[in-house]
């Protein structure tokens, strides 16, 4: 019982990361990122990439790889965010808000057919040697083993979360994106640069989301071009759990689902994670509307 | 600045997508060896294997361009007063009949297809177009109708035609208990529910037992099955039954349109506080929307099990959804003609595609993606949506 | 007698902000009324409180004897309270005419498998609905425009178009927001008129207005709201000598 709650709680981590992309661009924009699983997928991959390219100018270098290769990882994320916003968001923002979402669904299924076709139809593998020495290392906590890369996956998440809440309450571009997500025309008029807050907001998430990526490649030892669509939905739902605009509520939403998809592993089977995903959904949505954290929105008239 | 935006784009695209496109991994994962190796043959036979597609759609937004110039033929008050003629539908029925007769059987087949993917399209722009609600999760409602017909069939005489209104129950009665949760809040939760749904649907199916045959799915049984009558063989059956089922849809979506639900729901879709200020219900309005909607896909549904034969879970996948949303986005939102012309199109357009160069049958849905993306930067209205949009104006002038 | 319309004091709070306390208004037969205060008094909260948009804290409306409280927007508008909006919100994507139809929804009591089979029923009410419709068009002076879209229209039609498709729901009493916003010196005249003739048609008018003359020409009793406190109620002359509603206008001292 106790391994089932962590390795919730490290799943979970990932959930919460990749809620945050899509809470913050909804608490800017209040639109939902809808290609915000794809970018959390690239990010898995150009983890890899990056490594594979560390090997190729330098040869094998545990620590320094993967530090590079990370780093390598969230810009190529960050900047498929930026095409993001700007390829299916930036036009579209006055529109009608079926456009901006149909939109993005379109440059979704791009991207997941994209790596498709240009990397591979079937998995790929995390090549073994970097993650080995997380996965081999672990403890015994109250009988349940806590390997060193589920301490990192939490810590990382921590760490992260505590520095987007820095970012977004004690820095000057926290101010920007806070004033913009409030009344876009006020704050343009204070000569805050909107355009570029909401850039910024989707840079972020995704830069966020690439960390997760290459924690959950470590963690699951493979990925596939159709990774990010389900954790994406995941991800999405921890943020609608955790009353989406609202930061702490997606990363508590994140860790709550990654707990109740282990327990219905441990209780009732792992085919049935999608459908109590779902049912959990479903349950906030009847029960409390606006989420656990979230606060009542309503229409302006 | 602002004319450089589309290459600055292009550039951001291009550099984005050069690692994975011209370099491949390799090595030994193991010891970490995993190295990228350059890989330009790669990189060309992805842009050469899209080629057909795209200037297949280059030649499209050009014809849409062209089409502004040529000039406009006054049909709409023709169109209006033959849909109100009660020998209206027998007519186009009996010309839709006719080629059945000489198709062969792959024809019919496509034909067959074709006209589900219309009673598909047709259904989801009730939600999707009219009122303004997206709906991702579309297939898990074709394959609630196409299963609540395999199961029932399995354990009673229930040929295709009669389980048809059987599926369009089932199916719009789930529909609008999932929708019950959603409509009270924001618009776009639906999207993801409905996502979210079609997913838990799957895994229903396939972990379903005995009940769905799991991923092996279900034989509808040789008496239930869509059989041949008299001169006419099953195939011929299959696609008459298809394009009546088709075109009763058509008439039956464009009347409720024109009345007073049509235009709740377009009220919907522009403003829902004035809608409702104006006293119509919203709630119990997109409740309806989304169940009829669901309901015809259910009706497609159970075509597909007795044309086809068997239903499995595959019927109820994203691909499903997006390419049924893409008829609907293409065709134009709202618009009746639109959907069908666009289920049509985008149906028999990659069926050929895929006969005459077979390696662009992975690139489907990249297409499709590229499709909506394109179709909603350049004209949110969709293609055919724009034309009557702009003639009405132009009658309206005084 | 019962009151066409009596809105007892109401209430609205959004967080701890008060955006409304003890807002009341009484109207015994159809005539006009008019809320009047300066730039976020909290009138438009006021008008949102009795259609249903926004559920206030405290207080009730009645209509006709019938109690609209609590109410959802549509049942409100059923009940015989329609509105325009301050900032137009017509269906752009719809023509003039079927703007004015979409308001007649609640009373062309056709039904989807009417609609479905074209029933004799079914082409007797909607064409009716029609006649009064394009009737409510020529009463506004938009019968030349019926079939643009409602987008295209320039803005002083716009506004008209709001008024009748709220008319067209069948109204006891139609709360105006602003009607005349934006509206020039003639435009304002014809408006006057307007009103006027939907008064003598039996329905209870209450507008928001900021421009003085339409107020002044046109109301029988004026409210007028600061910082959403009610500071004086009465008819124009006794409104334009009282020194709270100088003050609130004018600042103090003034």
């Amino acid at each position: 019982m106790v391994q089932v709650l962590i390795n919730g709680l490290a799943r979970g981590s990932v959930y919460a990361l990749v809620a945050l992309g899509y809470t913050m661009v909804y608490g800017i924009l209040g639109m939902i990122n809808f290609a915000h699983g794809e970018v959390f997928m690239l990010g898995m991959f150009g983890v890899v990439f990056a490594l594979g390219l560390c090997t190729t100018l330098w040869g094998t270098s545990l620590a320094l790889n993967l530090v590079v290769a990370l780093v390598l990882a969230v810009l190529f994320a960050a900047g498929w965010g930026w095409a993001n916003e700007r390829i299916a968001y930036r036009k579209l923002r006055g529109a009608n808000m079926l456009a901006p979402l149909s939109s993005a669904i379109g440059l979704s299924i791009v991207l997941q057919n994209f790596v498709m076709l240009a990397v591979t139809k079937g998995k790929v593998d995390f090549p073994h040697f970097y993650s080995d020495a997380f996965t081999k290392t672990h403890w015994t906590v109250l009988g349940a083993r806590i390997t060193l890369l589920q301490l990192t996956m939490l810590g990382t998440t921590a760490i992260l979360c505590l520095g987007l809440w820095w970012l977004i309450q004690k820095t000057r571009i926290g101010i920007s994106l806070r004033a913009t997500s409030q009344d876009r025309l006020a704050a343009s008029l204070m000569g805050i640069r909107v355009d570029r807050s909401i850039a910024g907001t989707f840079i972020l998430g995704s830069a966020l989301a690439a960390v997760a990526g290459a924690m959950v490649g470590m963690y699951q030892g493979v990925l596939a071009f159709d990774s990010g669509y389900s954790v994406g939905l995941k991800a999405f739902t921890a943020a609608v759990l955790g009353g989406i605009g609202n930061i702490p509520g997606a990363v508590l939403g994140g860790f709550l689902i990654g707990i109740s998809e282990d327990l219905t592993s441990y209780w009732i089977g792992s085919d049935w994670k999608q459908t109590s995903t779902f049912v959990i959904l479903i349950l906030v949505l009847i029960l409390r509307p606006r989420g656990l954290l979230g606060e009542r929105v309503s229409d302006k008239v | 600045m602002k004319h450089r935006t589309p290459l600055f784009l292009t550039l951001l695209v291009l550099v984005l997508t050069a690692p994975l496109l011209w370099w491949t991994l390799e090595g030994d994962y193991s010891i970490g060896s995993v190295k990228l190796a350059f890989a330009p043959a790669h990189g060309l036979a992805f842009f050469l294997n899209l080629a057909p597609a795209l200037a297949l759609g280059a030649l499209a937004f050009g014809l849409v361009k062209l089409r502004d110039r040529l000039p406009r033929f006054r049909m709409q008050g023709k169109i209006e007063s033959f849909k109100e003629k009660p020998w209206a539908i027998p007519l186009v029925l009996l010309v839709l009949w006719l080629p059945g007769l000489f198709l062969g059987s792959k024809g019919l087949s496509q034909a067959t297809f074709a006209a589900q993917y219309v009673i598909l399209a047709v259904g989801l722009n009730i939600t999707v177009g009219l009122a303004g609600i997206l709906v991702l999760g579309y297939s898990a409602f074709l394959a609630i109708g196409a299963y609540s017909f395999a199961i029932l069939q399995q354990w009673i005489w229930l040929p295709w035609w009669l389980a048809l209104p059987v599926g369009f129950a089932t199916s719009a009665l789930i529909g609008w208990l999932v929708a019950l949760p959603c409509l009270r809040l924001r618009g776009d939760y639906l999207a993801l529910v409905s996502l979210g749904f079609a997913e838990a649907v799957r895994e229903l199916l396939r972990n379903g037992g005995d009940l769905t045959g799991g991923d092996k799915g279900i034989v509808i049984q040789m008496t239930n099955r869509i059989h041949g009558i008299g001169p006419f063989s099953s195939q011929q059956v299959a696609w008459m039954g298809a394009a009546t089922l088709a075109l009763l849809s058509v008439a039956v979506v464009d009347r409720i349109y024109r009345s007073r639900l049509g235009r709740a729901w377009v009220a919907i879709r522009e403003d829902e506080i004035a809608a409702g200020s104006m006293g119509i219900p919203v709630v119990r309005m997109k409740l309806l929307a989304f169940a009829l909607s669901a309901g015809f896909a259910g009706l497609a549904g159970v075509l597909y099990g007795g044309f086809t034969v068997f239903v499995d879970p595959s019927v109820c996948t994203f691909e499903e959804s997006v390419l049924v949303l893409a008829m609907v986005i293409l065709g134009g939102l709202g618009s009746i003609p639109g959907s069908v012309a666009g289920a049509i199109l985008l149906f028999l357009v990659p069926t050929w595609l895929r006969d005459w160069f077979p390696a662009m049958q992975d690139y489907r849905l990249l297409i499709f993606g590229m499709i909506l993306v394109a179709v909603m930067l350049t004209n949110p209205q969709g293609l055919l949506g724009s034309r009557r949009h702009r003639l009405e104006i132009e009658e309206g002038k005084p | 007698m019962t009151p066409l319309l009596e809105v007892s004091p109401i209430t609205k709070r959004f967080g701890g902000l008060v955006a409304l306390q003890g807002a009341s208004l009484r109207m015994d037969v159809p005539s006009i009324h008019a809320v009047i205060g300066p730039n976020g008094a909290g009138k438009t909260t006021f008008f949102n409180c009795l259609t249903g948009i926004y559920t206030p804290d405290g207080g009730s409306v009645r209509l006709a004897g019938q109690d609209l409280s609590n109410l959802p927007t549509h049942e409100v508008c059923r009940a015989g309270l329609a509105r325009t909006f301050q900032n137009i919100r017509l269906f752009p994507e719809m023509t003039v005419l079927e703007n004015v139809l979409s308001g007649r929804f609640a009373h062309l009591h056709t039904g989807l498998f009417e609609a479905i089979f074209r029933t004799r029923s079914y082409r007797d009410k909607e064409s009716r609905a029609r006649a009064l419709a394009r009737d409510l068009l020529e009463s506004v002076g938009l019968s030349r425009h019926e079939k643009q879209w409602a987008r295209n229209l320039p803005y002083g039609l716009q506004r008209r178009l709001e008024i009748a498709r709220a008319l067209a729901t069948s109204p006891k009493v139609i709360l105006l927001d602003e009607p005349g916003a934006g509206m020039n010196p003639q435009e304002i005249e014809e408006l006057i008129a307007l009103i006027g003739k939907i008064r003598d048609q039996g329905i209870g008018i209450v507008l928001i207005e900021h421009h003085m003359k339409l107020v002044m020409d046109l109301a029988e009793s004026i409210l007028v709201l600061d910082h959403g406190e009610p500071i004086a109620a009465g008819t124009g002359i006794e409104i334009r000598n009282d020194p709270r509603v100088i003050e609130a206008y004018l600042g103090k001292g003034a």
